[in-house]
């Protein structure tokens, strides 16, 4: 483990040592085992050159974990329905579970296990653990994943395989210290395959994966020589997949960047940098961001429409044993949930497009407030768990055509301005000469736990711009109590209605009339205005019209909601003969006598014409005012 | 002294290192009052083809001459004004010159500023706007609860 974090710290620490030198794509990087948070300012294909190298190594420092079992587990029978003892004790991080007879393809009751435990962290390059994929193979090593050992605690372990129902077994180990009881059986609601958390209750059923074919994640069938084969092939499948994101004991999680998207394994050769050279837009960063971010003690939900006027309802049916969950016994009004609301936002992008992380978001049916498995509030409507905070939008890319067709000064600066729109940042300018002739790519980084957001403008070559702006829109759900909810949700709606009424105005629209109605009807009584909230919420947005403003947030709904160039070049007439009785800039040398036309030279030599001095000074006045060759 | 000169008549611009010449006549003349090498006199006798005329080239001298002035006198002669072509004159030596050549005919605008140029003041605006946007019309609420 130290080999492993050291490597971490030697690629973090040769990263920062290269900002300088590599490039202007900014980065964040967090050492989700330190804490350490380094900016990374990258620019090209070295910088990713350099990411996959060390990547690779640090894969193949933790791929040879893998041949080194850290401890062995033996579970005997004791016959038939019987228990198993796990010998020693000790974390199981990640463990393989093999049959004793490897020649069964089914588990028999009477088969003794062998438990091989192994620390296995090869596949994550967050350091969370694996989980055993679905129809894993019974009869080869699959990969069971966390088991918690506390003392006096037993852990029931429930193994699937797609071919029936299987015995259980039962391992149970009585007495003090390691505590485990491994139960085989069938069974699973959605064939996802989940660990067992950290501090799970002894009551609580845990799946912990299934038993079938060959397509377990194995170290035969993952090319570990190439950190996105794996992560294209296996890992992000298998979030795909909806498996549960795994969790290291003790573990902590923070967002993670793990490295660029856009890492081309074949970059072009490096054949220097000719400043007459334009980007052709064909190598546009991607932009992506690998953002591993759990979100801490606090969790994120996508909501509907529905789901949001759903949590009053769940709110007016929830149990005594829901509050006494949540460590209330005396008040049981609905101001207690509120305190576990951190924040209502609404973002006008779809929030699910934009996980380009590790962690995949999870549809679900329920809000589960405070840490208690028991306080869940069921929602309707299609709702989503968010996997990551941090979520990356490619708001597009932009071509800017040259002004006479091809490059001219007249598309430098100062002759050509050129600012850029960026919705919920502002106006910004840009330097013509890094955009004219350029394809701009525009990316979006929003962070969900502030509603701030981060635009980042690049061209083929350079980042040009990072700016930030507020995109979510907070809307007014407090817990403290039920006054200061209403009055803050009242608040909100008089707010809202005054932005749209100032629209409305300017606007000229018909707009006013229901969100004036909807701000009245928001000041109405409090006992329903929680309920009333979410569908005055929705109301009020839709009836955002689409005047021209600035700023951020809900104001800046207000303003053009696309990413837009805006150039101003200079007006110019060439004249058809301007080559002919002005000549072109050319600033070449060249011998006189091979060209032909109109030439004006620069500061001539006159030395060897054996001329009068006053036929050299005609000479010297024809030539830098141009002649005809 | 009689000296021998050949008129012709040339179409080329002034600034032509190599000129056109169509040849009229060929006459002998003397140096006239105040001749110099850069702007000679020569006197000679009238020939009607000298209209025609607007270039000459003295052997003696090795050296072509513009055709400035051409006066006439009652006796039939004529004085015939000149001035230095320096550029045609010595065309072998200037077209040996290797030198920088700030601006060229058959080129082309380039990145290179051009002040000659005329740039005028009118504002054009042309606006290039991104295929995506932002949804201000539905969006996504996004709800942060303690625990879960």
């Amino acid at each position: 483990m130290a080999d492993i974090m050291q490597s971490w710290t030697d690629f973090l620490n040769e990263l920062a040592e290269n900002i300088e030198s590599v490039g202007n794509v900014t980065n964040t990087l967090v050492n989700e085992t330190t804490g350490v948070q380094r900016n990374i300012i990258s620019q090209n294909y070295a910088l990713q050159d350099m990411y996959y190298q060390r990547l690779l190594s640090i894969y193949q420092n933790l791929a040879d974990l893998i041949d080194h079992g850290e401890t062995t587990f033996e579970m005997a029978s004791s016959g038939g329905y019987g228990f198993y003892r796990i010998v020693s004790g000790g974390d199981l991080y990640l463990v393989t579970i093999q049959s004793g007879n490897s020649a069964d393809s089914v588990i028999a009751t009477s088969q003794h296990f062998t438990i091989h435990a192994k620390m296995f962290r090869k596949y994550e390059p967050d350091f969370s653990i694996p989980v055993i994929p679905k129809y894993s193979d019974t009869t080869t090593e699959v990969y069971a994943g966390v088991i918690g050992n506390e003392s006096g605690h037993s852990y029931t372990i429930r193994m699937y395989d797609s071919t029936g129902y299987l015995n259980p077994y039962q391992a149970n180990v009585g007495g003090a210290g390691l505590s485990l009881r491994v139960r085989v059986s069938k069974s699973t609601s959605d064939g996802s395959i989940p660990v067992i958390p950290q501090g799970s209750n002894l009551s609580d059923s845990y799946y912990v994966g299934g038993l079938a074919n060959s397509n377990a994640l194995t170290t035969d069938n993952v090319n570990i020589e190439n950190p996105w084969d794996y992560y294209n092939n296996i890992l992000k499948p298998k979030l795909d997949d909806n498996l549960r994101d795994s969790t290291l004991p003790d573990e902590q999680k923070n967002d993670l960047y793990v490295f660029p998207n856009g890492y081309d394994p074949n970059p072009p050769a490096d054949e220097g940098i000719d400043d007459t050279e334009k980007g052709t837009g064909e190598n546009l960063p991607n932009f992506g961001l690998k953002l591993a971010g759990a979100v801490g003690f606090t969790s994120y939900y996508l909501l509907s429409y529905q789901g949001i006027g759903s949590m009053q309802n769940a709110l007016s049916v929830v149990t005594n044993t829901f509050w006494e969950a949540l460590g209330t016994t005396t008040d049981y009004s609905q101001s207690n949930l509120l305190k576990y609301v951190m924040s209502l936002k609404w973002y006008p992008i779809d929030i699910l497009s934009g996980n380009q992380g590790l962690y995949a978001d999870t549809q679900t049916t329920s809000i589960n407030f405070a840490f208690n498995q028991n306080t869940q509030l069921p929602i309707q409507g299609d709702n989503y768990k968010l996997g990551t905070t941090m979520r990356v939008y490619n708001m597009g890319s932009i071509s800017i055509p040259y002004k006479l067709g091809h490059e001219t000064f007249l598309d430098k600066d100062p002759y050509t301005t050129v600012n850029i729109w960026l919705p919920f940042c502002g106006l910004y300018p840009l330097k013509a000469d890094y955009v004219v002739g350029n394809t701009i790519a525009i990316n979006y980084v929003i962070d969900l736990t502030t509603g701030m957001c981060t635009a980042i403008v690049t061209n083929d070559q350079n980042t040009l711009l990072n700016v930030t702006g507020k995109i979510g829109v907070d809307y007014a759900v407090s817990g403290n109590d039920v006054i200061t909810q209403s009055e803050r949700i009242a608040g909100s709606y008089v707010n809202g209605a005054m932005s749209v009424i100032n629209g409305a105005i300017s606007l000229g629209t018909a707009a006013m009339s229901e969100n004036i109605a909807g701000a009245v009807s928001a000041t109405a009584g409090i006992a329903g205005s929680i309920a009333k909230s979410s569908i005055d919420i929705a109301s009020a947005k839709r009836a955002v019209p689409v005047a021209v403003s600035s700023g951020s947030g809900f104001g800046a709904c207000f303003a053009p909601n696309s990413p837009s160039i805006i150039v101003n070049p200079p007006a110019v007439k060439i004249p058809s003969n301007y080559g002919h009785t002005n000549g072109y800039v050319y600033n070449q040398s060249a011998v006189i006598g091979s060209l032909s036309g109109f030439v004006v030279c620069n500061n001539p030599d006159l030395s060897n014409i054996s001329a009068t001095q006053t036929e050299k000074n005609e000479i010297y006045s024809i030539l830098t005012s141009g002649i005809y060759v | 002294m009689n000296v021998t000169a050949n008129f012709y008549t040339t179409d080329s611009d002034n600034r032509a290192l190599h000129k056109n010449l169509t040849s009229v006549f060929q006459a002998d003349f003397v140096y006239y009052e105040d001749s110099s090498i850069i702007n000679p006199v020569l006197r000679l006798a009238y020939n009607s083809a000298i209209k025609q005329c607007n270039y000459f080239y003295i052997g003696e001298l090795n050296r072509y001459y513009f055709i400035d002035n051409i006066r006439f006198n009652s006796g039939g002669e004529m004085y015939v004004s000149g001035h230095i072509d320096a550029l045609t004159t010595y065309a072998n030596e200037i077209g040996n010159i290797q030198c920088t050549i700030s601006r060229y005919e058959h080129f082309n605008l380039s990145t290179l500023p051009d002040t000659n140029v005329v740039i005028k003041n009118y504002d054009i605006i042309n606006i290039y706007q991104s295929d995506k946007s932002f949804d201000t019309t539905f969006g996504n609420y996004v709800l942060q609860i303690l625990g879960g």
